[in-house]
């Protein structure tokens, strides 16, 4: 008999630890934080995408080693703007470029003594802080759907710095959090 | 009692089918997956690994290409190389002073395109590879051919593809 009184207590003490005392609640509580979790799943896979910055090109705007967030709803109502600073895929959404975009589609890029020049004229780009006086290139004119993205660190030996015109499809979505300026 | 043991006998029939249909119908996806993911293996060198070791994967990372094969790197920053034939990119990747520091590699989003009669293929990929000592990460947009010969999936072309172009 005692032996029974003892399986039972253990049970009930085990039931207690496993679903608590009010296990209604405890379902509740349970359903609530599976849902925060979806939703935070979600969140981040498809809308904040968390990525830590890699390499100095957006030196010293972001910094090696940064996490920040890239907003993927950020181009649904509107396109891309000038000075925007945007994640730019490779094959797929696990690496990207991180750059800033200078020339928009149609326009013609071309770097004259360091500057950037659009359609001929010089662009003012205040968030530079680290400008360079010798990238040369040629006027190149970008396509319909094609986006001219570099990065804020010009300091770089121009054939080091990987820079360049990408299409809209690539353009992932707009960094979230602000870099020094 | 009973109950349980149907229950456990049905899971087990499930799982051997399962298994039998992998074994024998394999997707050819993933069976290009796998090479590719074996090629990034081959690829890794640790620190200071052992020379006979070093060879023996590059002779392992060779059979994985077909005799022909064409590869063409364009980095910037580094000047563009061709090669072709098997044995030349083998000279190659044993020549490369960096490997004696450390290697890894790896291939991320791999997107594979199926060819007519599954009998070849195109995959569009990013390498990420990681020199030991050193900072930066090599992040690198590639394709990928690879053809069906004589049953097993060999890789025919390799390039480098320009996410940004100059």
């Amino acid at each position: 008999m005692a032996g029974e009184i003892n399986t039972a207590g253990n049970a009930g003490w085990i039931q207690t630890i496993a679903i608590g005392r009010r296990p209604k609640r405890t379902m509740v509580r349970l359903a609530v934080l599976i849902g925060l979790a979806l939703c935070l799943f979600l969140i981040f896979s498809f809308v904040l995408m968390p990525i830590r910055i890699n390499g100095p090109s957006m030196m010293p705007t972001y910094q090696n080693g940064q996490i920040n967030f890239i907003n993927r709803l950020a181009y649904l109502n509107h396109e891309p703007q000038r000075g925007d600073v945007v994640g730019v895929r490779l094959s797929g959404p696990h690496l990207m470029f991180v750059k800033r975009i200078v020339a928009l589609p149609g326009e013609t890029i071309s770097f004259s003594g360091g500057c950037v020049c659009i359609d001929g004229k010089p662009l003012d780009e205040p968030y530079l802080k680290f400008p360079s006086t010798d990238w040369e290139a040629p006027p190149k004119r970008l396509g319909p759907q094609e986006y001219y993205v570099v990065g804020d660190n010009r300091s770089m030996p121009f054939e080091d710095h990987q820079k360049g015109a990408t299409e809209r499809r690539r353009i992932l979505g707009k960094i979230v959090l602000h870099g020094e300026s | 009692m009973n109950k349980l043991r149907r229950l456990l006998l049905i899971a087990v029939v499930i799982g051997i089918g399962f298994w039998v249909w992998t074994a024998w119908f394999t997707n050819p996806k993933q069976v290009i997956k796998n090479r590719l993911n074996q090629v990034a293996r081959l690829a890794s060198f640790e620190p200071n690994e052992g020379a006979i070791s070093r060879l023996a994967k590059i002779q392992r990372l060779g059979l994985l290409f077909a005799e022909d094969v064409q590869v063409m790197v364009d980095i910037p920053g580094y000047e563009a190389h061709t090669f072709s034939r098997r044995e030349e990119v083998m000279q190659v990747v044993m020549a490369s002073p960096r490997l004696g520091n450390g290697l890894s590699a790896q291939f991320l989003d791999m997107n594979i395109q199926l060819g007519s009669g599954d009998q070849s293929a195109l995959v569009e990929l990013t390498l990420e590879a990681k020199i030991n000592g050193e900072s930066d990460i090599l992040a690198q947009e590639m394709k990928f051919t690879l053809k069906k010969i004589k049953g097993d999936w060999l890789i025919t072309r390799v390039e480098t593809v320009k996410t940004l172009k100059p």
